[in-house]
């Protein structure tokens, strides 16, 4: 089957409330991703600056047999941080299997953009934290996938959940006082996650 | 914490957020009572919220940043270990390579007497995802389907226990061909022979529609005895048109492990790949085995390599060679000096002509670049060493600058004039051949700079093309009048002049004054067809040339606004063609009255000829279904009867037979979605469907069923969407999407839609903007774009003083004789507020259109301008 007709299926399991077909999907994005990757990493791509959310969505939308799914684009936003989530902590998982065992993969990306790992913990702890926040409010923690991995505005978070902002204004208030508050008593004395320090 | 005591807190956090300071503590006090642990959590968690304000201040991507994509390459689990099990009767024995996307292991047929050894590849554990699963089995399929000495042959396959599929492969022992090569010393001569060995096998691939796409050393394998194979069809891709739904050829290039170091230009960009891209690999393997080096000299990054593969003329093979130390050569039983020598000429000729980067001008297959090496090694004139010199001249041209290819025209023509001079002096009669010789040299030379070499540079800067076609045609001018008396030229210069006419016509755009290049090279078309008849009456060629010459000025002039013109040279063209419907080949006349009728009925339509229209129109009708009938399965004769069809109907409806019409329109529309049901990824296919699906929502809304119309709208938006996408700068497309949307902004507002009204609008406005802003924008952009922003029913979007210099411009184009425009142009003067302005306006337009014959309705346009007239006065009164 063609890639674009099989993300098409998936996306309608998915739509059907099968989320465990997320997990048929992220290979493809991968595999989608990797190119776009080649892409920037062969200097194609010098008119723009490297968004990560964008490229997820480009790698998305490639694989989307556009006229046939993407009407619904609440769907394809939510689908897409969910994705995102996931890249990311693949990402964070395999620079801890680095720092564990063997020499450091070099990759030419990393050389002009350095990332501070203070900040992956951070994208780590916050996704731990999330869970746990699921278990209390699944909504909440869906508001804060939508829009902290997922990088949506308030509005789009708004339409995907099919909630008012000012819904999605208070969801977030709290679970982000709520997640401050969870991380703090992780973190303990370290000071990482101190306003003030600022890694935040 | 159980969710209810969390909404519990919350609720109490959400409503004391939202007051000050002072009322929050008498809030909370009433509100917990004496639940103490209560208020403990909330005020925590008002804490905890002015502290938080910086967290997740940004979105989590923006946090990993772009080192996230550098996890790409290594998501792979580690692998597990096969050695040792059992795949249905083979035994594994050890792993002997791995590639992108499996591992290959020696294998032992455990249940036969005699051990035989079969090499067996396993997709990765971790990597068993649809698309490489989907690729394990195209490889099968391939392999199955290729039965040759010198490829790896299939022997089995399955899937493992954990459901990994394997493949079951011919165990060959043997070391890749270019290390083959060096071992065994082998000479120039030597490694052409072997070269060629494998070109069998790719060729022999190409006729089974296979492209390999990965040829490479490291998968043609040389065995002890001297055969070459070949291995790894992992990312072949299969031609095969049963296949084409299959993912196979549409997968993104760059999602396969291709090994860019053999790749195509073609292939690093990512289009499509053809049997031209295994030649080149060809010819990048055959390059290092020559040479030593690769054609890209040094570049090592990736980045540099695909620059050179994309850009850099590789370098002639003998020049690399005469640099080179002395032990490659060595090697090749030669010296630098010596291997420069065998290189230089054929050699060359032949590895750039396979290295070059437009497909389309490599050899036509790799049976024909072995068949040049044959010659090579007999001695025999190379096929590469003429196509080359045709290549530098286009190259050439191509590189340089107007200047430089104005003067290769300007001594292009001179040589011409003494040559043909010459030629006609009649001197002795050995100089005569030589000149004959040159002259058809200098002809052939003229023919592609002027024809083919136009195809080229229609990329290119534009004062550069004016020049060159101008000195084209003023070349082509002293060929005319060189060889007055002989037909034969006389009939390619009309053809050159109809082409130079094309491209001028296309070069300077629809643009009135501009076109009148396009019209004189037409018009000297003409005239050698006219003389060439009458010369010749029996001639039916040429005047079937009359007949074409006269088409091209009729769509200029239809182009140009001048309908009557238009209609002229139509008529005249048909008159011809009806001439010579006894005389030539019957389909050929049909299909030309086939092509020609409708042109009229359009131009008699624009007019108000309804009734003119609707006759021309069916006379195409009846003529293409006399055409599908004989050649039912003809595609071109479908959509002939299609748009025959639909035009008919929309003439009938128009003319106020409402149902009969719509009939008509949907056996238009049933044999267009046919034809795209058949080709489903055919532009024109697209288009064809897309516009009638405009002309089908216009006829639906008229009747008033403003849903069907608002689906059908749809249709063609999307469609043209489609088509814009995949072709961002054909505007003909966003045209389109344009007139899908002004049309759907419409009926959406008419039906209260407001919200998508709106959307639908604003955005057909931003598009429009971008066309009628271009140079090259027609009447029919600048008319979309005024009525909309005349009569949108969303009053804040509406602008008639915006919409006013665009409609007087769209009038200037056609001359002040389309009563459209001039409608468009009283509509913006009185939304403007300019009645008076508004009425002699629309008076224009009315006299343009024919009024009712006696007993007949007024047609459509006609109540359209008398009603709008009507309005204009009312409001002068």
């Amino acid at each position: 089957m063609e890639p674009r007709n099989q993300v098409t299926q998936i996306l309608a399991e998915i739509n059907r409330g099968n989320q465990a077909a997320i997990e048929q999907l992220l290979p493809l994005v991968y595999d989608e991703l990797r190119r776009i990757a080649g892409h920037y990493m062969a200097g194609e791509r010098k008119d723009h600056t490297l968004q990560p959310t964008a490229v997820v969505h480009e790698a998305f939308l490639r694989l989307v047999d556009q006229q046939a799914e993407w009407e619904n684009r609440a769907h394809f936003l939510g689908v897409a941080a969910t994705m995102m989530r996931r890249v990311l902590l693949d990402y964070a998982k395999a620079k801890q299997a680095d720092r564990r065992g063997g020499p450091r993969h070099k990759v030419e990306l990393e050389d002009n953009m350095a990332v501070s790992e203070d900040r992956l913990a951070e994208v780590l702890a916050i996704d731990q934290a999330l869970d746990r926040l699921a278990a209390l409010d699944a909504d909440q923690a869906r508001v804060v996938e939508l829009r902290f991995f997922g990088g949506l505005s308030v509005e789009e978070t708004a339409e995907v959940m099919k909630v008012s902002t000012a819904t999605v204004k208070r969801y977030w208030n709290s679970a982000r006082a709520w997640l401050y508050r969870e991380m703090q008593g992780a973190a303990g004395d370290s000071g990482a996650m101190e306003a003030d320090s600022g890694s935040i | 914490m159980t969710p209810e005591r969390w909404k519990q807190i919350r609720d109490l956090f959400d409503a004391a957020v939202e007051r000050s300071q002072e009322e929050r503590t008498a809030f909370l006090q009433q509100a917990c009572g004496p639940d103490q642990e209560l208020r403990g959590e909330v005020d925590s968690l008002l804490d905890a919220h002015a502290g938080s304000s910086r967290l997740m201040a940004q979105p989590a991507a923006a946090l990993a940043a772009a080192s996230l994509l550098s996890v790409l390459p290594r998501t792979a689990r580690p692998e597990e270990a096969m050695e040792g099990r059992r795949l249905g009767p083979y035994k594994i024995l050890r792993r002997i390579g791995s590639g992108g996307m499996g591992s290959v292991y020696a294998a032992a047929r455990a249940d036969e007497q005699f051990e035989k050894i079969v090499a067996v590849k396993i997709v990765k554990p971790g990597l068993d995802n649809a698309t490489i699963v989907r690729r394990f089995r195209n490889e099968r399929q391939v392999l199955a389907s290729l039965e040759h000495p010198n490829i790896g042959r299939l022997l089995d396959g399955g899937t493992t226990s954990e459901g990994l599929p394997y493949l079951v492969m011919e165990y060959i022992e043997g070391t890749p061909l270019d290390q083959y090569c060096d071992h065994h010393r082998l000479s120039v001569a030597e490694r052409l022979a072997l070269f060629r060995v494998v070109c069998e096998a790719v060729h022999c691939a190409h006729q089974n529609l296979v492209v390999h796409r990965d040829l490479k050393p490291g998968n043609i394998l040389v065995t002890a005895q001297g055969v070459p194979k070949l291995l790894d069809f992992g990312i072949a891709k299969l031609l095969r048109p049963e296949y084409s739904n299959q993912a196979l050829g549409q997968t993104t290039p760059g999602t396969h492990p291709m090994t860019p170091k053999y790749a195509s230009p073609e292939q690093v960009r990512g289009e499509p790949i053809t049997t031209a891209s295994d030649q080149y690999s060809l010819g990048v393997l055959l390059y290092l085995l020559l040479t030593g080096q690769s054609p890209y000299g040094r570049a090592e990054s990736r980045g540099d390599l695909i620059e050179a593969i994309c850009e850099a003329d590789p370098e002639a093979p003998s020049e690399v060679a005469s640099r080179l130390d002395p032990s490659p050569c060595a090697g090749r039983s030669t010296t630098p000096r010596g291997l420069a020598g065998l290189l230089r000429g054929d050699l060359d000729a032949i590895l750039l002509t396979t290295l070059r980067k437009e497909p389309q001008r490599r050899y036509a297959s790799v049976e024909r670049l072995s068949e040049d090496i044959r010659k090579h090694l007999f001695q025999l004139p190379v096929s590469a060493r003429n196509l080359t010199t045709a290549y530098r001249v286009h190259k050439f041209i191509l590189r340089h600058t107007a200047a430089v290819a104005a003067a290769i025209l300007v001594s292009l023509a001179l040589l011409a004039s003494t040559v043909t001079s010459a030629y006609y002096a009649r001197t002795a009669r050995r100089e005569k051949v030589i000149a004959e010789r040159r002259f058809q040299d200098v002809r052939q030379l003229a023919r592609f700079v002027l024809l083919e070499f136009d195809d080229a540079i229609r990329s290119g800067e534009t004062s550069a093309r004016k020049v060159l076609l101008d000195k084209g045609l003023d070349y082509l001018h002293r060929l005319s009048l060189e060889s007055a008396g002989d037909p034969q030229i006389q009939s390619e210069l009309m053809d050159g002049y109809l082409k130079v006419g094309d491209v001028q016509n296309n070069l300077y755009g629809p643009h009135l004054g501009e076109r009148a290049g396009a019209k004189q090279s037409y018009r000297k078309a003409l005239e050698i067809a006219g003389a060439l008849a009458d010369a010749e009456p029996a001639n039916q060629a040429a005047r079937r040339n009359i007949a074409r010459a006269s088409g091209k000025l009729g769509d200029l002039a239809a182009l140009g606004g001048d309908r009557k013109e238009a209609l002229d040279h139509y008529r005249r063209a048909l008159g011809v063609f009806e001439a010579l419907a006894g005389k030539t080949p019957a389909g050929e006349a049909r299909r030309d009255i086939v092509e020609i009728t409708p042109r009229i009925g359009l131009l008699q339509y624009q007019i108000g000829d309804l009734r003119g229209a609707l006759a021309s129109y069916s006379r195409s009708l009846a003529l293409a279904e006399q055409w599908t009938d004989q050649d039912a399965r003809n595609p071109e004769a479908r959509r002939a009867f299609a748009l025959a069809s639909y035009r008919v109907g929309e003439m009938m409806a128009r003319s106020g037979q409402t149902q009969a019409g719509l009939e008509r329109l949907r056996r238009g529309l049933a044999t267009f979605e046919d034809l795209l049901t058949a080709s489903p990824t055919s532009p024109e296919a697209r288009r064809d469907l897309s516009a009638v699906s405009l002309v089908y929502g216009d006829i639906l809304s008229t009747a008033g069923m403003d849903k069907d119309a608002i689906e059908s709208f749809r249709r063609a938006l999307s469609l043209s969407e489609s088509l814009a996408r995949e072709d961002p700068r054909n505007k003909q497309y966003q045209r389109d999407v344009c007139a899908a949307l002004g049309r759907l902004a419409d009926l959406l507002a008419k039906a209260g839609q407001m919200g998508e009204a709106r959307v639908v609008t604003q955005r057909a406005l931003a598009e429009l903007r971008e066309l009628v802003d271009l140079p090259e924008a027609s009447e029919f952009d600048l008319q979309q774009y005024v009525w909309l922003l005349v009569t949108t029913p969303l009053a804040d979007l509406r602008n008639p003083h915006l919409a006013l210099p665009y409609a007087s411009k769209a009038v200037a184009l056609t001359n002040g004789t389309d009563p459209r425009t001039l409608d468009m142009l009283a509509l913006a003067y009185h939304g403007a507020g300019d009645t008076a302005l508004a009425i002699t306006a629309e008076e224009h337009a009315l006299a343009l259109v024919p009024p009712a014959r006696a007993g007949e309705a007024a047609s459509d346009l006609r109540k359209d301008l008398e009603a709008n007239l009507a309005l204009f006065r009312k409001a002068m009164r």
